[in-house]
């Protein structure tokens, strides 16, 4: 089973992320690839154990795309698909736009990617891929089985249970980050990585023009960021519950104007 | 944060893959294995099973064959963390005196087992009651009768000795008054503890003010076949002595690591805590410290980098190798103190992992060298000043 997993890199959230003047500080910042993405990556790598074929990946930006590239195939992904490229702003339909240019001609069974990049939580770029390439998709899966070459049951999760559906290949499909635990780079993996083949691709070689780039290639534009407001201290109430009690009670009553 | 961490290869792939590691072992971990003083197996296993501790060893002997640097890089970012390497980190670097002067025999015969982790080779027995500093004092002997060497003496600090397979032991082949030089006549063994314990090598846990699963080592007639030492007789100090080097380096990264973990929280917490109606941080009193503390360890670290480098190109690098451990410990010793300083009272919480971090960062400036010893080498080796000793 051939698998193209599209993967994005995002600023790592386990740390301070910094705005200034409207726009995310890149200086300083470490990138990690997004969650969900890796939750894509493990569930190919499972899947590609089973049936064999090779999982690729694809990355599309700066150069420090190629270092989440490089960790993707130290978790054992085969091969990697660089779009070197300065994005600027791009949003969801700029990039499925350039993903489905990568895709023309691929041999592939499956695209697996998450269901939303960690940091714009947008969640669209996989089903405007879908659309662009006019395959069937199935999004937020937590679970998939019965694996064949044409297709597989995957297990959606909804608001209100999980659909059981079933798919013929080729597809799109996006994971829920409860569909599996990513496994981690090892050693011995990270070596192996430094030898697997990396293809880098300009916009130019895939024949895109400036026209079909960044903003202009873009349906939206994101004006600026804001950080979230930081959460005021809490008031801590110690001693006899008894009296504590009616303390946050009133408090709750007359500052907060809590009807009792 | 800003780190200078670009300068020279930085390795982000292993640091990457390290600190993803890490983050299954989170403070409580810590403070769980701190309260009970145990052995954290589960984080060793785990550093084990993914090849981390094994990349100092060459690839035909099952390793990855990388430098210092890549070794340096791992256990900094252990350190930055919040994790502690010191449980293992002996496993990467002792075997380095079997691989440098070990027969050929000797290292088909242990390393693959080491490059696994099936073979544990992360204690060595120098240090005794009577001489740390003083390492050409060691009384331990080893007298040769036929295939055999016969032992007597006693260790202490022997760290991770029970939770290891084989032991580096220093001991005197020929007494000091016989030799000319007193690093002449000491020589190194390969202990298997496996046979010896209750056979000659008793161990004894010494309970300490860090979770450091350190011992003292009791050698009664304890009787090793003659093809278990190291190299020539009489050699074993200048065996041990580029050894030195690679553990001065590793430890300064370490050192390092801390800094960079004390420095994020002092920084996180004085943007937090409001005093006076205002961040404490707002404050240069809080800033100032933090800063300097930041800058010294930033230094430190290029030291570590350079030493790192020339051992990795095979340059003499005793002075820069000793001093990157001096600087990284004063450096992450400070970075603690300020640490500290900046939470308040808060500090002392055990849940904020900063006791036990201030704890163990204050080793390095006594072990495995102690800061005195450092500068009596860079004042009597490196600036020809008169030999105090
Ligand atoms: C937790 C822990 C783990 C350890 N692990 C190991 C291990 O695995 N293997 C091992 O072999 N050893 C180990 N050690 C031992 C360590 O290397 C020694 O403690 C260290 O070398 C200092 O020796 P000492 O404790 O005997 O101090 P001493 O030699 O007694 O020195 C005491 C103090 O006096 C200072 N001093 C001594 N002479 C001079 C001088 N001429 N001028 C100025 N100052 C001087 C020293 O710097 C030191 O501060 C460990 C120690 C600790 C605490």
């Amino acid at each position: 089973m051939e698998i193209i997993v599209p993967i994005r890199q995002v600023p790592d959230v386990a740390l301070n992320i910094r705005v200034n003047e409207g726009k995310v500080v890149e200086d300083g910042v470490s990138f990690v690839i997004s969650s969900w993405d890796e939750t894509a990556i493990e569930g190919a790598l499972q899947m590609t154990e089973e049936l064999g074929g090779e999982v690729t990946l694809l990355g599309i930006g700066p150069e420090r795309v190629s270092e989440a590239l490089r960790k993707g195939l130290a978790m054992g992904a085969h091969k990697a698909i660089h779009v070197l490229y300065e994005e600027g702003q791009t949003d969801s339909f700029g990039y499925a736009k350039i993903m489905a240019k990568v895709m023309e001609g691929r041999n592939y069974d499956l695209i697996l990617t998450g269901k939303q990049a960690q940091d714009t939580d947008a969640g669209l770029t996989a089903s405007m891929l879908a659309e662009f390439l006019d395959l069937p998709q199935v999004t937020n899966i937590i679970r998939f089985s019965d694996l064949a070459v044409d297709g597989m049951t995957l297990y959606r999760k909804g608001d209100h249970g999980t659909e059981v559906i079933g798919i013929k290949l080729p597809a799109v499909v996006t994971v829920n980050d409860s569909l599996n635990e990513p496994r981690l780079a090892s050693m011995r993996g990270i070596m192996m990585a430094k030898k697997k083949p990396m293809e880098t691709l300009s916009p130019s070689d895939l024949g895109m023009g400036a026209e079909e780039l960044g903003l202009q290639g873009s349906m939206t534009e994101v004006l600026k960021f804001e950080k979230p407001e930081s959460r005021k201290e809490g008031e801590r109430f110690e001693g006899d519950e008894t009296e504590t009690v009616p303390m946050a009670i009133q408090k709750l009553v007359s500052e907060a104007k809590l009807a009792v | 944060m800003n780190d200078l961490s670009n300068q020279t290869e930085d390795f982000s792939d292993i640091r990457d893959a390290v600190r993803s590691l890490c983050q299954g072992y989170p403070g409580e971990y810590w403070r769980e294995k701190d309260r009970k003083r145990e052995y954290p197996t589960e984080f060793v296993q785990a550093l084990t099973d993914s090849g981390f501790l094994a990349v100092l060893i060459p690839e035909i002997y099952g390793g990855s064959e990388l430098g210092i640097q890549e070794a340096a890089a791992i256990l900094e970012e252990i350190h930055k963390s919040g994790c502690n390497g010191a449980a293992c980190h002996a496993q990467m670097y002792i075997m380095g005196t079997l691989l440098r002067h070990g027969s050929e025999e000797q290292k088909q015969k242990y390393l693959p087992g080491i490059a696994s982790g099936e073979l544990r080779l992360q204690a060595f027995g120098v240090t005794e009651p009577g001489s740390g500093t003083d390492t050409t004092s060691i009384r331990t002997f080893a007298k040769r009768e036929g295939d055999e060497y016969v032992v007597n003496g006693q260790k202490v600090w022997t760290s991770r000795a029970e939770h290891s397979d084989l032991m580096l032991l220093l001991a005197r082949t020929t007494p000091k008054d016989e030799v000319t030089k007193r690093t002449d006549g000491l020589s190194v063994f390969l202990v298997d503890l496996r046979k010896s314990l209750n056979h000659g090598v008793t161990i004894r846990p010494i309970s300490t003010m860090i979770n450091h699963a350190t011992t003292e080592v009791f050698i009664d007639d304890l009787r090793i076949p003659a093809e278990q030492r190291i190299g020539e007789e009489g050699k074993g100090f200048r065996y041990i002595l580029d050894g030195m080097n690679a553990e001065r380096i590793l430890i300064g990264a370490e050192c390092i690591g801390d800094s960079r973990w004390f420095i994020q929280k002092a920084s996180e917490y004085a943007k937090d805590r409001t005093v006076f109606q205002r961040p404490i941080g707002q404050n240069q009193g809080i800033q100032f410290p933090i800063a300097k503390a930041y800058a010294q360890s930033e230094a430190a670290d290029l030291m570590v980098r350079k030493a790192a480098s020339l051992f990795d190109s095979g340059k003499p690098c005793g002075k820069e190798a000793n001093m990157a451990k001096l600087l990284a410990a004063d450096a992450s010793w400070e970075a603690a103190d300020v640490c500290l300083q900046t939470h308040g009272g808060f500090g002392f919480a055990e849940e904020y992992d900063i006791e036990r971090k201030f704890r163990e960062t204050r080793l390095y400036r006594i072990a495995p060298v102690s800061t005195n010893l450092i500068l009596s080498y860079l004042a009597e080796h490196v600036l020809g000043l008169p030999r105090s000793f």
